[in-house]
């Protein structure tokens, strides 16, 4: 079956545009046809949100095996020259990357608009600003995370003095994804930069606006030597995991991450997984229904329309409050997106053809096609699909299986709230699960039974706009987490040093070993300063 | 075996069901257990202190210092804190997330797996499962088959002490730790070599589970020339009590090899020599107090680093090996061949080669050449060496002056980093390592915040930006209006793309960019009529993003007719209407702006004009005079106050019309000359009064000199020379007259322009 997509193009009459796997965009005049086959059989793991996705053809592969290890080796020269330690060079390059935002908004956001048709204003709070505060918290706070920590030491060590000094790792490799390119990309850089290490950038060859951009701007404003943007899709990417690396930090899908993770282990290299799942937001029927609905919206079609790693993937409510629910949903959705939501500019549109299938199949599955309540239209040149609500689908039906990543939201009922937190952990761990309520009782039961990457209280996506709070997945959604601190930790290992003098040599640790001794070790690790004395003068009594 | 799998995969599900339950979550659960643990090493001291010198030949003392002694402070310390480390941490919140709350909750894995190793059997075992207890998970421990006596003790006796539905010990080999392997588990914890390592992250990746490894390393030993005897004999004491006092040398934290001075090592070897004696006495093979090789095959391993001649001739004490008894005598080499296998393997025996530099200082290069160690040991007083020492090198730990002891520090954390391992643990750092952080954010339906929400526009952006920056004064001026949008940004940009795209598309099948757009279409084949033309400029140095311009006077005009636009040269354009009254209403409407630079539209007529002959150095402007006494704001004061512009055209209302807050006069500009501030006016009764100007939609204008921006030649100098102060500023921008504005944006519904207010 041959994908077409003509689109803004239907004004050329003459071409057929076919849409490989990965090129979305990059045929503004070279009109290709790719044979691609589809099938709903492709086992489910293949659906993964952000992956690194099959193109078609490997006809000029430049980036190969050989080339990665030249420049792995370039950059391990850099790093091991110790340029990048210095505090000076990181604050140069995470000011120069703040400038670099500074000045090339517009390119930005209008490579966004290219691969994702992303609203400006939207691209802007989204991506930008989020990836400029992470930025200048950085550059605020390098010095300070810089620091080694002091610790207190115990008496099994006395007496001693110990500190934990952060070191950074060495050449790390940042394989981020299409949702959101510039933030996804630029967020785990901006934390390697500051951690001090040498990295490379692969960005995702699904946004190959955003990707070119990238490449581009780096290679003007950060320092080539240390500093590096792989473009490509699976080949160049299999050439750089290849490669030893320090540590890989890898956003997209899981079923990419398995594969990181197992190349990562023939080197060793630590790794920090950022996947997705699906999502819950558990809605009581206690709330502000106004608040709410507004809320859900945000963290659904306001998020890149769904598109989004933490955006809300399903809810859950009870029975007699879905129709209340869903009627704010529908008079919210409106609000944001006017009467006719196909015609407004400020959602995000999917992000290829690919992924408008996907959606497609999920919305047309036999036992989910009846049960949309709002929406459903769709529009394959524009790769649109209305803002889509569904009540009651089965729970064994793909759209409940599999992370959505579209703006689709089912809703599944209960008839108590508490039946749900077993739904939830029955699935696997997600990345965020949401709860609207203004039970107490409700809401510290969550908390204490719900496991997922970061949980939210009557609000969505919010824990990942705080940079004092860790991001990252448990389980399924992934490993490792960074923002703010935890960035520069995640690319950080933290060394620990430990001064003794040669003062306070006991004879206790050495042979020959005798019953004085040990009770001498016993008092020591009992911690007690009297009943160290006693040991000494031989007193101790175990 | 297939038995021992089935009940294993039952056993598994159950420990997952307990996991759910939420059973393990409790503190009581947690502490129950670690008490468990406390009585079981107290009760059973004596078979423990046994099976450690079955396996290992150690004597107790040492069984006691490096693993008995060690778990006993863990689980104290475990206790005493447990509730510390259990309870959640709050977490600072930006402004726009008020009334909220957020904090970092540790939550249990669920089922971890903990492999240990054969040489400290104990210890490596129970100072991981003490972890992941403390952090609530259910555990499947699988001490080494290497160290039987020890295994089966943990097997048999240690099950007695704890909760078995939830902690388990397996026995087993290779096979059974495969088959582990295979399970899905959310946490492995593994302590052993880098090639089983590497093995258990793969099958990790499969379930994607995280791995915490501590493997080992070659761990160097960095001995500067002390000058005081003393400091020479406890540093030499530290290096053999770390090297042969710790399992005889099977330690991932043992010293591997010795860096010295080339003119210090002859000392060094001397005192050493002595001082093993002293410890070890004459013949230490009859001590009890040196530990024994594992089993054959480590023994042959470590008898074959040896066998190589270079290697064998380089041997200067000790050497002696009984391979009966599996004993290996304290050893020392100096300057091995640097790529014999003594050199490049991790050692893991009691062999200790020297190397000798040149300079103590070249120890870093050394060390950095070979893969990272989990630890470096450098005994030095040099404060600068020491710094060198701690930013050149990368290691898992760094210690000055001692060896092995940082394994018994609970403040810092102990693990490897390349080679030598991944993650860390001991003290709070094993709690971390077997929980999860996850965030939580509160937040309350009291306050929302508008501007996170579609439809999209300037204000919502100004907002955000503002929140980001942590302004909140800035935050608070927005919200009461008082503070003006700074950004420009807007839906412009993103229909410039679009419109290039179309007009790139144009341009491959006409080879003409004529952009043609017709609003209301009724025949939109006619080329531009020439009845009713404007010829504008954009008032600005710099080129301009013409489609960008074309498309937002398109929507700013919504023309009842057709309206074609070309642009003619650098930022000039050519405007044609096919209503009269579209291109009435435009002339009325100027000035005209976009993005704040002056648009100079000029009437022009085809037939008998040149582009060239058209003088764009004046426009019409509306100008508001402000300060005039009532009784003068008539038709001719404004007409004379006008004159002392370039030109008066009218001015705005009549009669009453014009009494009110100002006169409104509409005049010609020139714009190369600097703008009028204002007026000084002489009274009937003899004083002066000081009437000002305000102009509406003012366009950009250099604040010193008061001129256009483009016409303004900077720097801004006045007749002598000197440069002007700032005379000018926004103070000159009226405030924005809806009723001037003669555009209706409604009732064509074309126009995208409703959440904007950029253009005056």
């Amino acid at each position: 079956m041959i994908i077409v997509s003509a689109g803004l193009f239907k004004d050329c009459g003459s071409s057929i545009v076919g849409v490989g796997l990965g090129d979305t965009l990059a045929y503004h005049h070279t009109y290709k046809i790719n044979q691609v086959s589809f099938s709903s059989s492709i086992p489910s793991s293949y659906y993964c949100c952000a992956t690194l996705s099959k193109t078609m053809e490997e006809a000029k592969q430049t980036f190969d095996v050989d080339k990665a290890a030249v420049l792995v080796k370039e950059l391990r020269k850099t790093f091991s020259s110790g340029k990048t330690k210095s505090y000076e060079w990181r604050m140069s390059q995470l000011e120069s990357i703040s400038k670099m935002i500074d000045e090339k908004e517009k390119e930005i956001i209008e490579a966004l608009h290219k691969d994702l048709s992303k609203p400006e204003l939207e691209a802007f709070i989204s991506e930008i600003s989020m990836t400029k505060s992470s930025c200048k918290l950085a550059l605020k706070e390098l010095k300070h995370w810089m620091m080694p920590k002091k610790v207190e030491t115990s008496m099994a060590t006395y007496p001693s003095s110990a500190k934990i000094v952060s070191e950074p790792l060495g050449v790390v490799l940042v394989i981020s994804t299409w949702n959101f390119p510039f933030l996804l990309s630029l967020d785990p850089v901006i934390g390697a930069i500051a951690a001090g290490n040498a990295v490379v950038l692969k960005p995702s060859e699904i946004a190959p606006a955003t990707s070119s951009l990238l490449a581009r701007l780096l290679v003007e404003y950060a320092d080539e030597s240390a500093i590096r943007v792989v473009e490509g899709a699976v080949a160049e990417t299999s050439a750089l995991l290849e490669q030893k690396w320090d540590k890989i930090f890898f956003t997209g899908g899981a079923r990419v991450g398995r594969i990181v993770m197992t190349a990562a282990a023939k080197h060793l290299t630590p790794v920090t997984l950022e996947l997705g799942g699906k999502c819950p937001v558990l809605v009581d029927s206690n709330v502000d229904l106004q608040v709410t609905a507004r809320r859900i919206v945000a963290g659904k079609w306001a998020c890149n329309n769904g598109q989004a790693c933490i955006g809300v993937d399903y809810i859950i409510t009870t029975k007699d409050f879905a129709p209340q629910l869903i009627d704010a949903l529908r008079s919210v959705l409106e609000e944001c997106f006017g009467k006719d939501p196909m015609e407004s500019k400020d959602r995000s549109r999917i992000v290829n053809s690919f992924h408008f299938m996907r959606l497609v199949n999920l919305l047309d599955e036999d036992k989910v096609s009846d049960k949309i309540v709002v929406g459903g239209q769709r529009d394959r040149s524009h790769l649109q699909i209305a803002p889509t609500i569904l009540l009651d689908v089965p729970d064994d039906s793909r759209i409940m299986q599999e992370e959505i990543f579209g703006p689709l939201l089912p809703i599944t009922t209960v008839e108590k709230l508490e039946d749900a937190f077993d739904m939830i952990n029955r699935k696997p761990k997600a990345l965020a699960a949401y709860l609207f309520s203004d039970d107490e009782q409700i809401e510290r039961k969550f908390v204490q039974n719900v496991s997922a990457g970061g949980i939210a209280i009557n609000d969505t996506i919010l824990q990942l706009t705080v940079p004092t709070l860790p991001f990252g997945g448990v389980g399924e959604s992934g490993m490792g987490s960074y923002h703010g601190k935890f960035s520069f930790d995640a690319f950080s290992h933290n060394k620990a040093v430990l001064y003794r003098s040669f003062a306070g040599e006991s004879p206790t640790r050495y042979p020959p070993y005798t019953p004085g001794k040990q009770k001498q070790m016993k008092a020591l690790i009992s911690g007690d300063v009297f009943n160290i004395m006693l040991a000494l003068l031989g007193w101790f009594k175990d | 075996m297939d038995k021992v799998m089935i009940d294993l995969e039952t056993d598994l599900k159950v420990m997952r069901e307990c996991c759910r339950s939420g059973k393990t979550k409790e503190l009581s659960w947690r502490r129950s257990q670690l008490k468990g643990l406390q009585t079981f090493l107290k009760e059973n001291e004596v078979e423990i202190f046994r099976a450690l010198r079955d396996d290992l030949g150690k004597h107790y003392v040492e069984a006691f210092r490096d693993e008995v002694g060690l778990i006993k402070k863990s689980l104290n310390l475990a206790l005493k804190d447990l509730q510390k480390w259990m309870s959640s941490r709050e977490a600072k919140l930006p402004i726009f997330a008020l009334l909220s709350h957020a904090e970092l909750v540790p939550e249990p894995l669920g089922l971890v797996l903990v492999i240990s190793p054969w040489n400290f059997p104990l210890a490596l075992s129970l100072e991981p499962l003490l972890g992941a207890i403390a952090a609530g998970n259910a555990v499947v421990l699988k001490p080494s088959e290497l160290a039987p006596a020890c295994s089966s003790l943990l097997f048999n006796t240690l099950p007695n002490y704890l909760d078995n539905e939830t902690i388990k010990v397996i026995e087993g080999g290779p096979a059974v730790g495969e088959q582990l392997l295979f399970k899905k588990w959310d946490k492995i914890f593994f302590t052993g070599s880098a090639r089983v390592g590497r093995i258990v992250m793969s099958a990790a990746a499969k379930h994607l589970t995280p791995v915490t490894l501590e493997l080992g390393g070659k761990c160097p030993a960095v001995l500067d020339s002390l000058s005081w005897s003393w400091d020479k004999e406890v540093a030499v004491n530290r290096i053999i009590g770390a090297k042969y006092g710790s399992c005889a040398g099977q330690a991932c934290v043992s010293v591997d090899y010795l860096l010295v001075e080339k003119a210090f090592s002859s000392a060094v070897v001397e005192l050493m020599k002595v001082l093993i004696k002293k410890m070890y006495g004459d013949n230490p093979r009859e001590s009890q107090s040196v530990g024994r090789i594992v089993n054959k095959r480590h023994f042959l391993r470590l008898k074959n680093l040896l066998t190589d001649k270079m290697v064998k001739d380089s041997i200067v004490y000790g050497g002696s090996m009984d391979e009966d008894s599996l004993f290996i005598e304290p050893t020392i080499l100096v300057d091995p061949p640097r790529e014999s296998t003594i050199m490049t393997e991790e050692i893991f025996g009691p062999l200790l080669p020297i190397i000798t530099l040149d300079k103590i200082e070249d120890s870093i290069d050394f060390i950095n050449a070979r893969p990272k160690p989990l630890a470096i040991y450098a005994f030095t007083k040099n404060e600068t060496f020491r710094r060198r020492m701690v930013s050149q090198t990368s290691s898992g730990a760094v210690v000055f002056n001692d060896a092995i002891i940082q394994y018994a520090a609970d403040t810092i954390p102990f693990g490897g980093i390349g080679e030598s391992g991944i993650g860390n643990y001991h003290g709070k750092f094993s709690f971390d390592t077997f929980s999860h952080y996850k965030a939580v954010a509160r937040r309350s339906f009291l306050t929302d915040f508008w501007f996170r929400f579609p439809p999209w526009n300037n204000y919502k952006l100004e907002l955000f930006e503002t929140a980001y920056n942590y302004d909140y004064f800035g935050m608070l001026l927005i919200i009461l209006g008082l503070k003006r949008s700074r950004r420009r940004f807007d839906r412009r940009v993103v229909k410039s793309v679009e419109w290039k795209r179309l007009e790139n598309l144009r341009l491959t099948k006409a080879d003409d960019s004529q952009l043609q757009i017709g609003i209301n279409n009724g025949s939109s084949s006619s080329k531009y009529s020439n009845d009713y033309c404007l010829l504008g400029i954009v008032w600005k140095g710099k080129k301009i993003y013409r489609e960008a311009m074309i498309k937002m006077l398109g929507n700013l005009w919504i023309t009842k007719g057709e309206l074609t636009a070309k642009e003619i040269g650098e930022n000039k354009y050519f405007f044609s209407f096919s209503d009269k009254e579209d291109f009435d209403r435009i002339k009325a409407g100027r000035p005209c702006c976009f993005d704040r630079n002056l648009v100079v539209l000029k009437e022009f007529d085809m037939d008998s004009m040149e582009p060239k002959e058209v003088n764009f150095k004046h426009e019409e402007l509306w100008i508001h005079v402000i300060g005039l006494p009532i009784k003068l704001m008539e038709r001719e004061t404004a007409k004379v106050i006008g004159n002392t512009t370039d030109w008066f055209i009218t001015v705005d209302g009549d009669g009453g019309d014009l009494k009110g807050k100002y006169t409104r006069i509409r005049v010609l500009i020139d714009l190369t000359k600097p703008l009028k501030r204002g007026i000084m006016i002489h009274m009937d009764d003899g004083h002066i009064k000081w009437i000002s100007f305000h102009y509406e939609r003012l366009a950009k204008f250099c604040f010193r000199c008061g001129i256009h921006e483009q016409s303004c030649n900077q720097p801004c100098l006045d007749e002598n020379g000197t440069e002007v102060q700032k005379q000018y500023g926004a103070f000159l921008i009226a405030s924005q007259r809806r009723k001037a504005v003669e555009i209706k944006f409604e009732g064509h519904g074309q126009s995208q322009w409703k959440n904007s207010d950029v253009h005056s």
